[in-house]
This record gives structure tokens, sequence and C-alpha cells, in this order.
């Protein structure tokens, strides 16, 4: 039997505002504990929230970044459980009356576009964090955290594969970082995602029993969770087990790399939603779609639009610069300063991924001055130094910081093009292989290779190897 | 009968409330008689009415996004019962 | 005349011509507390350090020639929910009694802006749950007009301090009642201003949507300079209404009734409506029409749905506004407990007294998945409903008028095991709250027992001076002896 999987993502998106969603303390990551807490975020008695203007503001950027329309009327309620990192025993949510709803994401499949639908986007406030110690049997709450706004994007249940819903996941994460609405930095937690998934047979219209899997910390995670929770339910139902495949909630574990069940649905949560009577309903205005609408950034699928008719690149290289903004933007400030756009990109994609992988840094962190690599290139171009001695100086710039000119200086590796500096050593070289010389006369045309070696070496590597060889040919040919 | 003394329990374990048999009988006993007068919301006919459509008069106020430290960590947590390096203690969380 | 001394203004002129110092002020205060306190209990806790401090540097303010406040010297009681920087506040519950709140709700901010000097906070109904201030966790208050009998609630411990001239002054809050009948069985003047008129910001939340803090007085134009005090936008309090400045409120008392339109509705007169209450209202009928109003019957027939739609929404609200009492971060600490469940629910089950509890399932139940429907979002509607009926009747009258409890002052004991019961005595008050309403509470007459008997008056949202100017001017006309014994006893 054939069979089809269907995946639909919850996507936890940090907003990049300075405040908390309803009181002045500042959101700060990495503050000592519970310094960014008062009366109102750690909920005492007595204490109201009143709602961030730029919590809305920010919300609908995201709803028009992803196509949504944006609900004119919306307002907050109250989402009740009892846990320890929600001081109120409840989250201020939206339920019925979300900000944003019915947009869509465009994701890249061979070079197919597929639109994956979204649900909604709703406000929300963030919990606190648990801390656990190793050896006592106790746990601490760091309330930092708490009242931070999150929007939550709910997208349908439209993709077809763990490819396709980590191509998704990339694709909001571009988006919302180009609106400038979070900076979605999973490892700090302010892009968290859970998935749904379940199987079906091909051609059966009714969906089978779906999975929730929490505890998603990266893409690489997502795409191993859903690969071994559709593994697993499919395995289920080829063995006639299918009615083991139930509704519930399941944790990754991504040390032992598998799910493990939490909690099913019968022991579901009754969270009692209702109108948060503390907050009065949310009234968008016109105005301000409209200025959001009017400042948004360039969004990836234009940018990636623009570098494909600008700058003669691949679409597999346009994709990889425009996903990770921060790369696009050092990209172009490279291209702007004057670099040849082609051998931008392969420095960019090649050496300096390569090091991004090697060092574990984002390309927010990696260190390379784009005026450094324009110069890098400069030199290079101008045959001042070699591509080989080019790479050396690469390393050492991002090692050092060192600016091209500085390095080429110390190191010594300017290259020597000029025919006169050339005479000498060639005339040496052919001097000392007499051999290989008469081989060259007989025919054998790789003794070329062998002698422009000696002379690389008795240069350091800082001949021009294309002057080089034109004169070791004029010579040998003469 | 309006409520069993089976809803009733887990209406406590919904608001994390233990209740000995004596109570949930005794709860059960005056839920019975509040929701039978409480029954009387049933006779009005309010299908019609919408308590989403939300007026505009009701428009909440917004904050500004600007940050303020609330400063005296000391005096905020003074009523922990229990604190270790400005973190809450309570005992061991199972996720 | 001794009573001269415990109304606010004639405290306030007392000092502003220097006969006598805030802290001579305060002082008397402490000392009328002294003489009643063992049989009213209308006080939990009194902060002596604290209210001698503000009344000295009150007086100083004086001394330097500075601008004082409209409350320059004026002692008050707060109860005990509204929270006090730096004092305990426990909404007489064991679950928060040794709380100490690390800030000031906006109207006490606003006191001591207006140089008033809060002496002490009042006894009430376990987080504001209750009509008998029985439900306290800490202390049973006595009505001062017959030590037997309950004061009301969940004001009871304000309503109490008033009426044994303690204070002139003690603040409540009003969810279904609140203030209001406390302020009836007491004998003293009660205002539950409109919902949004004063910041809730630190009221310690019972059922956030109808909440609303008001003043307990000796009388009108006291009632009036304590709001002039209290109300005001807020930006720490969402619902909070941004109003421009309206002047005070007790400019326009003066004013004549004649003109003035009343409502009364017929609802208000039912079965159950105590024979002695219902010929105070039928006098006080003629006494407005006397004073040149014209008063007539009127229908609102969804009121009959108010008190289940009340009761609904407040402990929906409360069963959510209360969870964070679970033993985490403050409050109450259970001597047993291993697990982090076995402290919350510890925490809970010993921390919260039976009606607190019994709220806490109720409103659970109405919001719980299956019953939201029929309970809780049926509520809400017929809320809608009886807010709309109020304001087809506002186009109409200019005030309302009606009882604000069924039932005279009654002996304590006799309701605690009758849930059902007690609620049923909110019928009068619960619809000001669910239509966001303002109300005042006015003592119309006594019953031939001695007992005081309020009335109260209901004005369209924000119509406060309409209310304070008909109160004000039936109090005058009605020229009631006031003053009961432990009250005089105080004064001497
Ligand atoms: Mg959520
Ligand atoms: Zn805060």
């Amino acid at each position: 039997m054939n069979w089809e999987t269907i995946i639909g993502l919850e996507v936890h998106v940090e907003l990049d505002t300075k405040t908390k969603i309803f009181c002045n303390c500042p959101t700060t990551f990495g503050s000592p504990p519970n310094q960014n807490t008062c009366p109102v975020c750690i909920g005492l008695p007595g204490t109201l929230p009143v709602l961030n203007e730029a919590v809305v503001e920010m919300a609908v950027k995201a709803g028009v970044a992803l196509n949504c329309s944006i609900q004119k009327t919306n307002k907050m309620d109250r989402k009740n459980y009892f846990y320890p990192d929600l001081p109120k025993a409840y989250q201020i949510s939206q339920y019925d009356l979300p900000i944003c709803t019915g947009g869509h994401v465009e994701i890249d499949r061979g070079g197919e576009k597929r639109k994956i639908r979204v649900h909604r986007i709703h406000i929300e406030e963030d919990a606190g964090k648990l801390l656990h110690d190793e050896e006592e049997p106790i746990s601490f709450i760091d309330y930092n955290r708490v009242g931070v706004p999150l929007i939550e994007i709910v997208s349908e249940a439209d993709m077809r594969s763990p490819e396709e819903a980590v191509a998704y996941l990339r694709s909001v994460r571009s988006i919302l970082q180009y609106a400038g609405v979070s900076d979605c930095r999973m490892e700090q937690g302010s892009l968290r995602c859970d998935g749904n998934i379940s199987v079906r047979p091909f051609g059966q219209d009714a969906f089978n029993a779906k999975v929730e899997l929490k505890n998603i910390n990266s893409f690489k995670e997502l795409q191993k969770a859903l690969e071994k929770e559709e593994k697993r339910q499919l395995e289920l139902y080829s063995f006639n087990e299918g009615d083991k495949v139930v509704q519930e909630t399941r944790r990754w574990d991504a040390a032992k790399g598998k799910t493990i069940s939490m909690r099913t649905k019968e022991d579901a949560h009754d969270y009692r939603y209702f109108p948060d009577p503390d907050l009065k309903p949310i009234f968008i205005q016109e105005e301000l779609i409209h200025r959001v609408e009017k400042e948004l950034p360039e969004l990836p699928a234009e940018k990636s639009k623009r570098f494909l008719e600008t700058y003669g690149l691949s679409l597999k290289e346009v994709e990889i610069l425009v996903n990770e903004m921060a790369l696009s933007h050092f990209y172009e400030e490279v291209v702007e300063a004057g670099a040849d756009p082609k051998t931008s990109a392969n420095w960019i994609l090649g050496d300096l991924l390569r090091v991004m992988k090697e060092k574990e840094m984002t390309a927010e962190e990696q260190p390379l001055k784009a005026k450094h690599l324009v110069s890098l290139i400069q030199f290079i171009e101008k045959g001042s130094i070699s591509v080989t001695a080019g790479r050396d100086v690469f390393d050492t710039m991002i090692e050092t910081g060192k600016s091209p000119d500085r390095i080429i200086e110390e190191k010594g590796l300017k290259q020597i093009s000029g025919e006169y500096e050339l005479q000498q050593t060639i005339l040496s070289v052919l001097e000392a292989n007499p051999s290989s010389v008469e081989d060259f006369k007989n025919g054998k045309k790789q003794a070329l290779g062998f002698l422009m070696g000696q002379v690389m070496k008795a240069t350091k590597g800082q001949a021009n190897p294309q002057v080089a060889k034109t004169m070791m040919e004029k010579k040998l040919n003469g | 009968m309006k409520i069993k003394p089976e809803e009733v329990k887990y209406i406590a374990k919904l608001a994390k409330l233990h209740l000995n048999d004596a109570e949930i009988n005794q709860y059960t006993r005056e839920f019975d008689d509040i929701l039978e007068h409480f029954a009387v919301i049933a006779s009005y006919d309010v299908e019609s009415v919408d308590v989403n459509v939300l007026e505009e008069g009701q428009k909440a106020p917004l904050r500004k996004d600007q940050p303020v430290l609330f400063g005296d960590q000391e005096k905020l947590y003074k009523n922990a019962k229990d604190l270790k390096n400005g973190l809450i203690q309570v005992p061991k969380i199972l996720e | 005349m001794t009573m001269e001394i415990v109304s606010l203004k004639s405290q306030r002129d007392m000092w502003i011509k220097k006969e006598m110092s805030a802290t001579e002020l305060v002082e008397d205060a402490y000392r009328r507390i002294g003489a009643t306190e063992r049989k009213i209990n209308a006080y939990l806790h009194l902060c002596q350090d604290e209210a001698l401090k503000q009344a000295k540097k009150v007086d100083e303010k004086r001394s330097q020639g500075e601008k004082t406040g409209l409350l320059a010297g004026v002692p008050l009681a707060v109860k005990d929910n509204i929270c006090t920087d730096g004092i305990v506040t426990t909404c007489a519950s064991k679950m928060l009694g040794d709380f100490i709140p690390p800030y000031d709700a906006t109207v006490v901010q606003k006191i001591n802006e207006a140089d008033g000097v809060i002496i002490g906070k009042t006894n009430m109904d376990e987080f504001a749950m209750g009509s008998s201030t029985e439900n306290s966790g800490f202390k049973v208050t006595a009505n001062p007009w017959d030590l037997e009998r309950v004061p009301g609630g969940s004001s009871g411990g304000s309503a109490a301090a008033v009426a044994a001239e303690t204070v002139s002054l003690a603040l409540g809050s009003d969810t279904g009642g609140s203030i209001r009948q406390p302020a009836a069985f007491c004998g003293v003047v009660g205002l539950k201003p409109t919902y949004g008129r004063v910041s809730r910001s630190g009221l310690v939340a019972f059922a956030s949507s109808l909440d609303q803090i008001g003043p307990l007085t000796r009388n009108v134009e006291d009632s009036a300079l304590a709001l002039d005090v209290l109300a005001g936008f807020d930006a720490m309090d969402a619902t909070s209404f941004p109003e421009e400045n309206t002047g005070s409120f007790a400019n326009g008392l003066e004013q004549s009734l004649k003109g003035l339109k009343v409502a009364l509705p017929e609802e208000y007169q039912q079965e159950g409506l105590d024979k002695e209450i219902h010929q105070t209202l039928n006098r006080t009928v003629q006494e407005l029409k006397a004073l040149g109003a014209m008063v007539e019957t009127v229908s609102l027939p969804y009121s009959a749905a108010g008190l289940s739609a009340y009761y609904l929404i407040s402990s929906a609200e409360a069963s959510s506004n209360l969870a964070r009492f679970d033993g985490v971060r403050y409050g109450y600490r259970p001597e047993k407990f291993e697990t982090l469940e076995e402290l919350m629910v510890n925490s809970r089950s010993e921390g919260f007294g039976q009606e607190v509890k019994r709220r806490i399932m109720l409103g659970t139940y109405a919001l719980s998945s299956g019953y939201y429907d029929a309970y809780y979002q049926r509520a809400q509607k017929l809320r809608k409903k009886i807010r709309e009926q109020f304001e087809g009747l506002f186009q109409q009258y200019d005030v309302v008028l009606g009882p604000v409890s069924p039932i005279l002052p009654f002996v304590r004991g006799e309701k605690m095991d009758d849930p059902l019961a007690m609620y049923l005595a909110d019928v009068y008050t619960v619809d000001v709250n669910l239509a966001e309403l303002p109300a005042i509470s006015l003592p119309c007459g006594f019953s031939e027992s001695g007992l005081p008997i309020g009335l109260q008056l209901i004005a369209r949202h924000f119509g406060e001076s309409t209310l304070l100017r008909t109160a004000y001017q039936l109090e005058k006309s009605l020229n009631l002896d006031l003053r009961n014994k432990i009250g005089k006893e105080a004064s001497k």
C-alpha cells in the first residue's frame, strides 16, 4: 500500500519588542535570574495586564508578511492550567478571535513551488523557565521570560513530508526575519516549533489519528523527529497494529533519537478558555495595516527574484543566500562595494559557509567584514596574489580580523606577475631539469606541469601561474 | 439531579483542590440546589445575542514599548518561601 | 456636636482651620478604635507607625506652606483586598495571611497624594465572597447597631468602621453589592462607581469585569469628596475609562430635584422583599415626589436572570483569578508536602475557606468543556441583555430606585449553612454590576426594631453627579438620626 504523510506545524515566535507583552519589563536575553520581572508579570495579587502597542503592530506585520487577512476586531482570552512556570495559572492568549487568519507561504520543492496555507496567527505570552537540580529533588523557576510576547503561527495540515515541513519552517523563519518581526533564533528559543503528524493510505480522505510532537529545537531535530514518528506510525499500520496509533502528545528526545508519549487525548487538558476580563478587545485601525504594508521591507521571495535577475546566480545559490537574512545582507554589501557578483557568491557560499560550519557560527555571528572580502577579491582579480594565497588570507582574516593588505604584507604573499622578475627563475628551472625539457620536446606534454611546479616551489607560491606558464611555453617551444 | 459526585470530583481536580468524601457530598448537594435555581437562564431566548460583536467604545488603551526595571528584586520576592540565588525553589518538576 | 467630628469634611475643615493636627486626628481615630473594636472587630490590621509618619508629613507640609490635598489630615480605613506597599494585605484569607505587597494600589497612591492617612485595613468576607463578613478567615465583625447581627458584606469591616465612628471614610469594593449592602445594613452611605471610573490596579481581583472600588462614608457629601480623590483614568488598568476632568462631584449637590425622572422597577418589589423595607421604599417614593421628582413604575423583565448570570460570571472569573494562589511564589505554605502537586493542592485546600472553594468549583464547572455554552456563555448573553435593558431605561429616566437588600441585617450564623439563601439576598444589587452602572446605597429609614434600612439609586454610565445630587437631596429631606450607641460611645 502507498502511504501519504500529513504534517502541520505550530510555530511560536518571540516578537522583537523592547518590553514584555503586558508590563514594562525589558525582554533582554540572558539577564540574571528574575531580574526582568515586576509585580505584573509575576502575577502578584491585584496586578493587571496592559497590552504593549508594539506587540499589536508586530503581529500585524507578521500577518501581512505571511499573506494573512488582519482581523480588525480581535480579543485576548485566558487559557487556564496549573504549571509553576505560569505565575497566574493562566496564559493570556487568543482563542476564537485571533489577530490574523488565512495566509500562506511558498516553499520550493525541487524547483516546483508549493503553497502551504497558514491557518491563523495569534498573540500570546511566554511562560517562565524551569531549571532542575542535578543532585537534589528540587527545581528552580526563573520568570525572566514570563510575559515575553509571542505569536503562534498555526499552519494547515498541508505538508506531505518531513522535508516540506523543514522547508516551510525555514521559509517562515526567513520571512519573519526580513519583516523585522523576530530574530528567530532557535538556539535562544525565540523560534520554537511543535509538529502534528499522521499517515493515511493514498486516496483516503479521512485523516487518521494525529500525533503532536513537542520539544523540537532545530531544523535538524524537526526533520529527524518527523521521520522517526512517520516511521513509527507506518510500521504500526503495516503490522496491523494501527489501533496503537492514537491521538496523543509525544515528546521528542533528541539524545535518544525517539519520541516518547506524554499524554493521550483522554487525559488532555480542559483549558477553560474565556475572554480575559482585564483586557478590552483590540481594534486594528486601517491606517496601521496600510502603514505596515508600506513600510514592510523586501521579503525573501522578492529578494530571490531580484538576485536571480541582477546577479546571474543559480537558483540554488540564491536560495542559500536569501534563506539566511544576515548572509544575504552581507552578500549585497560586498557586491554593492564593487566586487564581482559571481566571485562574491563563490566566496560566501564556499569558504565562508565552510568556516561558519567548522566554527558553529550563525550568519549573524560570523566576523568577516564586507570591505575586507571586497579587497581580497580585488587583490586576486588584479593578480596581486594567487587564488591559493587568497584562501590563506581568507582564513587569516576570519581568525584575526586583520585587513587583507596587512595579511599579504605580513605573510609576504604578493604574487610575482612581472616577466622581468620571473625570467631568471624560469631559466634556472629549465637549466636544472634538462631531462624534463627533453621529455617535453619529445611530446610528453605533462612535463610542463612538473616544470611549473618547480617554478612555484622556487617562488614560494608567489609566481603568477598564468604569466609563468605562458613564458615557460614560449621558451620550450622557441 | 443536575450534577453527580463524579463531576464534582473532576471539577475539584481541575481546580487543584482536594475534597474529602463529606465535602464532595456536601458540594454535590449544594450545587444541585444552586444549579436548579440557575436553570432560569435557560428560559430566555438569547440565541440571537452575539457576545462577540465588539463595540468600538470598548477599545483597549495600549501601552508604549518603553522598558522600565522594577528595580527592587528583594522586595519583589520578599513573600517567596524558598529562594535560592534569586530563583524560586520548588519540589522537583517532572516533565 | 460630636457627630460632626467624624464626617470627612468636618475633619478636613478642622485640620484646615488648625483646630486639630493630622497627628491628633489620627490619634483620635485610634482612641475611637480602642473604645469600640473589642465589640465590633472591624479591623484586621492597624498600621500606627505608618499612619503617624504620614500624619506628621502632612502636618509638616502645612507648616512649610506647601499645597495640600483634598484629604489632608483625614484618617481613613481601607478594605483588606486593596494592596498597600509594605503593609500586610490578606483579603481576610489564610492563603494571604502573611502577604506583604511590594506596591501600592492606585487608589492608595491617590489617597497618599491627597494627604489622607490610612490607619488600618478592614475585615471582609474572604476574597470578597459573601454578604455577611462571616466568611473572613480571621474574625467576625459585628453590626454596630446590633452586635448580634452581621454588618453585611463583603465590605462589612469598612461599613462597621464608619458606622462605629472610628473613621469618616473607608474604602470598599463592590462586585455584586459588597459596598451597598453592608452600607445599608450599617446605616452609612456606600457608593459603587461606574465600572472603569476608579482604577482596579492593586485591588485583588474577585471578578475582574464586575469589581469596582468605592467609598463608604457617613453622608453623601463625603461620598462625593471621596470620589473626587479616587476617580480617574489609570494607565495601569486597561479597563479604566479615559475621561476628561469633569470637576468636583461635590459641585451641584444643592441643585433641586424638580423634573427628575425616577424609575421604580416592579421586579424590585416582589415576593421575598421584607415588609418594612417595602414600606421604606414607598415612603421614599413619596419623599422624592415631594421634592419635585416624577416617579414611575417600570419593568425590567431580564432582571429575573440577573442573579444566576451574576453568580455564573463572577464565579467563572474568580476560578481563574484565584488560580494563581498555588503556594509556589507567595502565600500559605502547607505543613505537609513532598511533590509539587501536593504543594499546590494542599496550599489551596488548606489556604482557602469553604465559600471560596465553593465559588472556585462553581466557576470551574461553568467554564469546563461541555458546560461553557449552557452556563458561562448564556450568562454573558443575558448580561448583554440586562445592560441593553438599562440603556433603554436611561433614555427615559434619570435614576432608578430600588431596595438594596430584600432582608434586614440578620443574626450571625443564621444563613451560614445555606449558601443558596445567602446568594439570593444579593438579588437587587447584582444587576448594577452586570450593567457596569453607578449606584449609591443611602440610609432611608429604620425597622421597628431600630435596624437601618438602605435603598439604592442607580444612574446611567458615568452618571455619578446625578446620583449624588439625588441622594444628597433625599438625605437632607429625610434628615434621619444615623448615630448608634457604639458610635456615640466612641465619640465620648
Ligand atoms: Mg500557544
Ligand atoms: Zn514585568
